[in-house]
């Protein structure tokens, strides 16, 4: 029996990991562990611009051997997924299907989990953002500096600081590109104004090594951030997967769906999972359990698990819009080649009055993701529309605006069992209030009349479906009181000795502000004080094992 | 003849994609692309015809409409199969070395951006004015 068996390689469960293997506990993560079936080898180290002019093989890897890089319908959840990052969402629809008509989940069963397309951005939250959790920002700092140091992340110390907090570990900002700087340069000749409107503007926070860093970087500003990580800059968890795989405290088994835990009489925790070629089933034991295996993920493994079918937990997701603009200040400019592909800049308006409630949009510009996605949303002869979109590319951003979330009973899901083989159905519930549209609706308006101020003129709005922001929580929250399907302050799950989650389900409220940097120190304070606690009691430690169960090969369950 | 998985011959589709690369760069594709889309059909795009074959049959016999078509698809049918096809034809065009430059951004001052955007918007409402008659008649050419 190990020590601790983590489920999920994502973002949350390498860094609950880390701590534990930090501390010398035998540390087992199951994983399913899908990865890239060879695009990333096709991709040469060179810049956007270079590989576009000279290589012969480009079309394999931005539009896909099965030209599944070709969007031919409507937008859709990650439809920004390009062919190298496909594999983030195999088979996940097959093994965790759901169902819903309101909302459209992205799950992922890859390494490194969704984080592996993850577009870095680093948000703290601050104590309003907590609030409602039996934890504080204090009780977070010392977990967002050790990510921080772990995972690297670069940023400025600029109009943006009060709403993120400062970083030491912080490094040096990314350079942003032309198109960024005009409207940085707009911005200081009209801030005392804007800000008093509660709109501040700064330079995007990104988990990205600015300088060699952890033997990871620095960025090369080839502007192929969305197609390959050949310089190891960007974040992804499978680099601190890699770093763990070097600890013989520390072992990985991929290609294992985790379906259930049982904790038995005995003590510690019995975790089963098949095997998803031979379809055999195995069953793990540990003395703690650590769920890292995302909102959706983990919630499923905990109902199922529970027995509650048709009980309905919470479920959160930042409602999301983006809007193309055009920024008159980069007529007749000419835009460097120098770039990054990642966000350039990062927009909060808090409107006057309101204590929460923030909105953040972060500032993109658009080049590497290729000019005919563009084109087929363009209501133009496709001849006039390419040398239109030619003319505009320099001028052109993508704006994209995050809400905050908030609990409501219109917001909830539930597993329902299915028959014989079938996979259980996870059933998604989300009907947003007419007042959090109307609010919606407002506060995008504000943000984007903030930006015409700034140059940028928006084509139009786009509102995706809720579920596209692919930031979920809320499924098992962490609250004071130990009510069922709740986790405590050491996200220990209710009515459990040793089960604890990790992930994105701990939290019961998301601001306007990516989720994933904060779920990362929440999962590294979950790992240090269960370490803490393990080696304080002193486990038995016995020889780690599997008991397979031959069952012959199933489907998925 | 070889058959590529769709329903139209692959002669048909070759000469489509040659159709339509002369649309969108007054040139000929090279012969890899024109594979490549082939290649792509058999994929995306195995099943034609249907209520989009008239418009398509149209463009084959008389290519001069196919701008005209384009621009009324653009607006009233965005989902139909020339609008499909002619993306399609895009980005193989724009994945290759041979065609990337012409996909990539233009610099241009204030005075030529201006004059340049008018006249395509010009170019794009005459051509949706001819187009959206030609769609009627497909139409009706289809429920006849």
């Amino acid at each position: 029996m190990v020590d601790v068996l983590v489920v999920g390689s994502g973002a949350s469960g390498v860094n609950a990991a880390a701590p534990l293997v930090a501390a010398g506990l035998r540390v087992l993560m199951l994983d399913y562990g899908n990865q890239d079936r060879g695009y990333a080898p096709l991709i040469p180290p060179d810049s956007f611009s270079e590989i576009r002019r000279s290589d012969e093989e480009q079309h394999r890897y931005f539009l896909g051997d099965d030209f599944e890089g070709i969007p031919l319908g409507p937008a859709r959840v990650g439809s920004q997924l390009t062919p190298p990052r496909s594999y983030i969402t195999a088979d996940a629809a097959r093994l965790m299907p759901i169902t819903s008509n309101t909302f459209f989940a992205m799950e992922s069963l890859a390494r490194g989990g969704l984080a592996s397309g993850w577009g870095a951005g680093v948000f703290p939250f601050d104590e309003e953002d907590l609030r409602e959790m039996p934890i504080s920002r204090a009780d977070l700092e010392p977990h967002y500096e050790a990510v921080a140091e772990r995972i690297g992340v670069a940023g400025e110390r600029d109009d943006l600081l009060p709403f993120l907090g400062d970083c030491a570990a912080m490094l040096p900002a990314l350079e942003i590109d032309t198109n960024a700087e005009t409207v940085v340069g707009r911005y200081l000749r009209r801030r005392r104004q804007l800000n008093a409107l509660g709109f501040y503007l700064g330079r995007a926070r990104l988990a990205v090594c600015t300088r060699r860093h952890q033997e990871r970087g620095p960025h090369r500003y080839h502007d192929m951030d969305f197609w390959a990580d050949s310089d190891r800059s960007v974040y992804r968890p499978r680099w601190t997967l890699e770093e763990l795989q070097r600890s013989p405290s520390f072992r990985y088994l991929d290609r294992r769906y985790v379906h259930g835990f049982a904790e038995p009489e005995a003590g510690g925790v019995e975790v089963t999972a098949r095997h998803a070629d031979s379809g055999a089933e195995e069953v793990h034991r540990a003395h703690s359990l650590v769920l890292a295996a995302g909102t959706l993920g983990s919630a499923r493994i905990v109902l199922r698990s529970l027995g509650r079918y048709g009980t309905r937990v919470p479920i959160l997701c930042n409602p999301y819009s983006y809007a193309p603009v055009v920024n008159l200040e980069m007529i007749g400019r000419e835009a460097r080649d120098r770039r990054h592909s990642l966000a350039q800049l990062t927009a909060i308006y808090r409107p006057h009055g309101r204590e929460r409630g923030i909105v953040q949009t972060q500032f993109y510009s658009y080049r590497s993701l290729l000019t005919f996605k563009l084109l087929k949303e363009v209501p133009l002869p496709y001849r006039e529309g390419l040398r239109v979109m030619r003319l505009l590319m320099p001028l052109l951003g993508i704006l994209g605006i995050n809400h905050e979330d908030r609990v409501s009973p219109a917001k909830y899901c539930t597993l329902r069992r299915s028959a014989g083989d079938e996979p259980d159905q996870l059933e998604i519930h989300y009907e947003p209030s007419e007042e959090e549209k109307a609010r919606q609706v407002a506060d995008e308006k504000e943000v984007l009349r903030h930006f015409r101020r700034l140059g940028c003129w928006p084509i139009r709005l786009i509102r995706l479906p809720p579920g596209s922001s692919i930031h979920y929580a809320g499924t098992l929250p962490m609250r004071s009181g130990g009510a069922e399907l709740t986790c405590d302050a050491e996200g220990r799950l209710a009515g459990t000795g040793a089960v604890y989650v990790a992930d994105g389900s701990l939290f019961p409220y998301l601001p306007a502000k990516g989720l994933t940097f904060t779920m990362m120190a929440c999962a590294d304070r979950i790992g240090t004080r269960l370490a803490k606690r393990l080696t304080a009691s002193s486990p038995v430690l016995s020889t780690p094992g599997i008991r397979q169960e031959q069952r012959g090969t199933r489907g998925p369950a | 003849m070889m058959r590529s998985g769709s329903t139209l011959p692959d002669t048909t589709l070759q000469r489509e994609a040659r159709l339509f690369t002369r649309y969108l760069l007054d040139r000929e594709p090279p012969p890899e692309c024109v594979e490549r889309y082939l290649a792509a059909h058999r994929v995306l795009l195995p099943m034609d015809g249907g209520a989009d074959e008239v418009v398509l049959s149209l463009v084959r016999r008389h290519p001069w409409a196919l701008p005209f078509l384009d621009a009324a698809s653009g607006v009233f049918r965005p989902q139909s199969l020339l609008r499909k096809k002619l993306l399609l034809t895009a980005a193989i065009l724009e994945t290759s070395p041979h065609s990337a430059a012409e996909f990539t951004s233009a610099r241009t001052g204030a005075v030529s951006l201006m004059i340049r955007l008018g006249t395509y918007a010009a170019a794009s409402a005459a051509k949706l004015a001819l187009g959206a008659a030609l769609l009627a008649l497909a139409g009706r050419a289809r429920r006849g």
